[in-house]
């Protein structure tokens, strides 16, 4: 290995250009590559307080139609129907609702400066399903959510900017011109949990006065799956629970519209669309896979002219190798190793600047409600196992796709001639 | 019985119209021990031999038998495998690898070598360079060597996996005659202590002449 | 030879690949840009919106009203308080009045067997005032804004795409019915530009009606003294953000909704400029690999060629001339596959073009335009330090070393 090494050292010091070009092809290839992974991880990580993301089921809306085909309206869901679609389902550990779609709402101290805040409604579940951080008081009950108790949780940094001091909690608080009271405080949540970002949270339950009708209202409702449960199993559930609040729709001439609810992580990443449509993944992983396509195809053809190259200086060796018994796989797996060594080193700086770049650059992702906070995840999200993985294999396809040609014409070379060559 | 035989080999290198014989009806048997040279002209075919005894070139048509065993028609991975354990080459401009230090070059054949470790190898290799008298300069690349020693790491490459024959193609060629000699000098010490059967390409009249035997060459044939 | 006969061959597969991505990247972004430079026909700078809204008459806050009062003539007070500051010009309220949302509040004109599908902003007419909206046959402003006044609709032109469904003309000055009410009859008087919903989307159809007397107006949308940005925000008093039950919660400018609108698609546009961008530098790196390999290899025939009388500007042409050669070919290759991707449509659900891509759009002939000129600066910025390189070899030297 050592040999190995000191070769592939002596063998890029002689022919500097083309060892840089290769080197920076490479780690910009990665760079890029990871770039457009982490854009993705950064929507699918499990990290707190979304740290149920692998588990977590999402039943966005309601879509239901009239029995005479006159119209459809569809929405979020009433309390009521996310109680009848979603409660008590088997394989399901907790759950809870909350407004997917998050309002904004002017927030202020009573008589004080009003902020414009983001503002959710979610029953007392949600604080189960996301592992919030409680900095002071408590969560509310949903004891007191069902009876639209005016109490609210609020961020740390939002009740920094309405409040002069600690404590917070007890303090009344002005909401949309509604009075509420600070039952507890959290930890600021990154805007890139879009599911869980809010600034203030006020209760919802059965007697919700704000749902549109007695089905549809603003709510989706997010739950964590028991490990080892199929997704599956959850929704053919809820599929059984759509025929349940069905019997009841049709007696008013109408019924629902059945969307493959409740939806994963990853589908809830590449957006679900309206509520009266059913989400599709295909497209947007389809471009993902072409974008890596893209990002591997076209550095690999360069790579591949200057491994060419490279193996051009080395005919002779190749010769004298083929001379003293190295078969022809030898030598190709001999150059496809070596080629990996060089490929991994400009791989390992292009995951580097891939890691920085993401955490520092908040100008690629999508952020809740598009507010635009701006912000960018943090190291340890990124660098996870399926991050290194991830990096490993792409450098290792980007290395097959540039070696593989040269190696193989260099394999098939007359070892006669190659001795002979210049 | 002979270690080398070849019988009725010709080799015609076939360009889009020319036709050029580079060797006709050849028959040659080197006895096992035996140390050969074989001398004629420029361009007369002792190299496209050499390499056809080596398993480097395929005769047009022929038999090759190394050993007791008809090499023609086998596989090019068995050829291979046949060349690292049985066949050690040196050539005129010595084809060191020059990425590659002394120890790594002379270690190169036993790479190839299925079952060998890494430590067994660099034994094989230090008692190799021991006997040339090169251990001083193990770690050195072969630009910082003088053209008698890298002849000489190329000899201690050829003979490390204890070949029963080496080629060597005008292994003095490039050499003044003071380090010429020296090399030489080694060829008949590997003859005379291990039994290696050598064949020789070379030019130089004396040299030949202490060998054992000597095959003239015109024009693609056997003329002594 | 063969083996630069080889290297040219894997190059020119590299220029037609990446020639072909960076087409398909620039048209998306050329069409986005096509978009944005049209005439919008009203006037985005020096404007405020926000909601109106009116607190909840569950919560402890709400003031009960008298039978003279009511949240309108809170509203009217708030409006009146308002103009009374010197920064602001005009005030309009109306609903779905803001351009940079994405609202569509579809319905449609009818009349016969014809209807005209648009999205209906209600609107005073201080709003028309407000955007300076104008007509493309010349129509003013205030002739516009009268229109409203008098209770008349003003609808617009669709540039979604070529379906005669979206042509406003047979519907001027013509009696329709508004909705699906047929006793909903009102007169269309003029065709005006359309209100987008963002500077990236083209102009759909619109239809503004005025806005009814029991219609809560749920926006506001004010136009503000040239420059007097700050102290317009300065001079708003919590007794102008509030009357009654009435509040305006966050008066925001345009800009700011315009950069949340744009949030979502401006990613895109990064993520196509960093990935048009690589293709780039890859096409910078392979050249300068390639033809620094081929300067080394190529001494000899250099030397050669500058004894028997070549200059050194002639090498160096003719390291550039070999990279425009291998551009050409690619290109020529390149465009017959774009303009058969175009025809066939291969790209038309992944291209991120507000407009549908024809053999007809402009934009697919810049997109070839750009790309072969970008290409043409890498390549011979990459070729550029060989050339410099093969222009110096000294002859003599050279073939010494031979």
């Amino acid at each position: 290995m050592r040999t190995k090494l000191r070769q592939i050292y002596y063998d890029l010091r002689h022919q500097p250009v083309i060892a840089w070009v290769t080197f920076l092809a490479t780690a910009i290839s990665v760079f890029l590559i990871m770039v457009v992974v982490m854009m993705q991880v950064v929507k699918t990580v499990p990290f707190a307080p979304e740290s149920c993301r692998d588990r977590l089921l999402v039943g966005v809306g309601l879509h239901i139609r009239m029995l005479n085909d006159y119209g459809d309206s569809s929405s979020g869901m009433s309390y009521f129907s996310a109680k009848t679609l979603y409660e008590g389902l088997d394989g399901v550990e907790r759950m809870g609702c909350f407004t997917y779609w998050p309002d904004k709402a002017e927030v202020s101290a009573p008589k004080g400066e009003a902020v414009n805040m983001t503002l959710r409604n979610v029953s007392a579940g949600i604080f189960d399903v996301f592992d919030y951080t409680l900095v002071e008081g408590r969560y509310f009950t949903q004891e007191e959510a069902d009876a639209m108790m005016p109490v609210a949780v609020i961020s740390e940094s939002t009740a920094g900017k309405i409040f002069d001091s600690r404590p917070y909690v007890g303090k009344d608080i002005v909401i949309d011109n509604n009075p509420y009271t600070v039952v507890g405080v959290i930890r600021d949540v990154s805007t890139l949990a879009t599911s869980a970002y809010s600034d203030v949270f006020t209760p919802t339950g059965l007697n919700d006065p704000r749902h549109w009708t007695e089905y549809l209202g603003e709510l989706a409702v997010a739950m964590v799956v028991a490990d080892g449960v199929d997704f599956q199993y959850v929704r053919d559930q809820v599929k059984g629970r759509y025929a349940i609040l069905d019997a009841q729709l049709r007696a008013e001439g109408q019924e629902t519209v059945y969307h493959e609810a409740p939806y994963d992580q990853e589908t809830i990443a590449s957006g679900v669309g309206g509520s009266n449509v059913t989400p599709d993944t295909g497209p947007e992983r389809r471009m993902r896979i072409i974008i890596y396509v893209i990002l591997m195809i076209v550095p690999a053809i360069n790579l591949s002219s200057m491994l060419h190259s490279r193996l051009r200086r080395r005919v002779r060796e190749i010769g004298v190798r083929r001379a003293f018994g190295c078969t022809r796989r030898r030598i190709i797996t001999d150059i496809i190793t070596e080629n990996f060594i060089v490929t991994l080193a400009g791989g390992i700086v292009g995951v580097i600047l891939g890691i920085i770049f993401a955490s520092f650059y908040s100008g690629l992702y999508e952020t809740v409600d598009n507010i635009g906070h701006g912000d960018t995840p943090s190291f340890t999200a990124l660098l996870s196992w399926s991050t290194i993985v991830t990096s490993l294999v792409v450098c290792f396809i980007l290395n097959i796709l540039s070696a593989s040609v040269p190696a193989w014409q260099a394999s098939r070379l007359n070892p006669v001639e190659a001795l002979n060559n210049k | 019985m002979a270690i080398i035989k070849l019988t009725q080999i010709n080799k015609v290198y076939q360009t889009k119209e020319i036709e050029t014989t580079a060797l006709e009806n050849v028959n040659i048997e080197v006895e096992r021990g035996e140390f050969l040279s074989i001398m004629g002209p420029s361009g007369c075919g002792k190299s496209t031999l050499l390499n056809i005894i080596g398993l480097i070139d395929k005769p047009t048509d022929g038999k090759v038998e190394l050993l007791g065993e008809e090499l023609v028609g086998k596989s090019d991975t068995e050829l291979s495998h046949f060349r690292n354990a049985n066949i050690g080459f040196v050539f005129q401009s010595f084809h060191l690898i020059p990425s590659l230090d002394v120890a790594a070059n002379v270690e190169m054949p036993l790479i190839y070598r299925s079952g060998m470790s890494a430590r067994a190898r660099r034994e094989r290799v230090e008692a190799v360079l021991e006997r040339l008298n090169m251990t001083h300069r193990l770690h050195h690349l072969p630009s910082q060597l003088s053209g008698g020693q890298c002849q000489r790491v190329a000899i201690a490459r050829a003979i490390v996996g204890s070949p029963s024959i080496i080629l060597a193609d005008e292994p003095t060629g490039n050499l003044d005659s003071r380090m010429g000699a020296e090399v030489m000098g080694l060829l008949h010490q590997l003859n005379k202590e291990d039994g290696s059967t050598i064949v020789m390409v070379t030019h130089n009249e004396a040299q030949a002449r202490e060998t054992d035997r000597i095959i003239r060459f015109f024009d693609g044939r056997v003329i002594s | 030879m063969r083996n630069e006969w080889r290297s040219n061959v894997w190059m020119t597969l590299e220029l037609t690949i990446v020639s072909l991505i960076l087409w398909f990247l620039f048209s998306s972004l050329w069409s986005l840009f096509n978009v944005r430079l049209l005439h919008k026909g009203y006037d985005v700078d020096d404007l405020y919106a926000t909601k109106i809204k009116i607190v909840d008459s569950q919560s402890s806050l709400y003031e009960p009203y008298d039978s003279l009062h009511s949240p309108f003539t809170d509203l009217e007070l708030l409006i009146s308080n308002l103009r009374e500051n010197p920064n602001i010009e005009v005030i309009g309220v109306g609903r779905n009045i803001i351009t940079y949302n994405y609202n569509y509040y579809g319905t449609e004109l009818s009349y016969d067997t014809l209807t005209y599908p648009g999205n209906l902003r209600q609107l005073s007419p201080d709003v028309i005032r407000a955007y300076k909206l104008g007509a493309p046959d010349g129509t003013t402003t205030d002739q516009l804004a009268g229109i409203i006044e008098r209770g008349d609709l003003i609808i617009s032109k669709s540039d979604y795409d070529d379906n005669d469904a979206y042509n406003p003309e047979p519907f001027i000055g013509k009696d329709v019915i508004l909705g699906r009410d047929s006793s909903c009859v009102r007169h269309i008087a003029a065709e005006a530009y359309g209100l987008r919903r963002a500077d990236y989307e083209p102009q759909r159809g619109v239809i503004y009606a005025p806005l009814s007397t029991n219609d809560w107006p749920e926006q506001m949308i004010i136009r503000i003294v040239i420059g007097r940005d700050k102290e317009f925000l300065e001079s708003l008093t919590p007794a102008n953000k509030r009357i009654g039950n009435v509040y305006l919660p966050e008066i925001k400018s345009l800009a700011s909704y315009r950069e949340i609108a744009h949030l979502s698609i401006n990613i895109t546009i990064r993520s196509f400029l960093i990935c048009a961008t690589f293709l780039l530098v890859v096409i910078f790196l392979g050249f300068l690999g390639t033809f620094w390999f081929r300067t080394q290899e190529r001494v000899d025939e250099i030397a050669i060629r500058m004894v028997n009388g070549a200059s050194r500007r002639d090498i160096f042409r003719r390291f550039i001339g070999e990279g425009m050669l291998l551009l050409c070919i690619s290109t020529i290759i390149a465009i017959p596959i774009e303009l058969l991707m175009v025809h066939y449509g291969l790209l038309s659900d992944m291209m991120i073009s507000p407009t549908e891509i024809t053999l007809k759009s402009a934009s697919i002939y810049q997109a070839m335009a750009i790309t072969v000129l970008l290409m043409m600066l890498l390549i011979i910025a990459g070729i550029w330090l060989p050339a410099r390189k093969a222009m110096n070899v000294d002859p003599a030297q050279a073939l010494k070393d031979q």
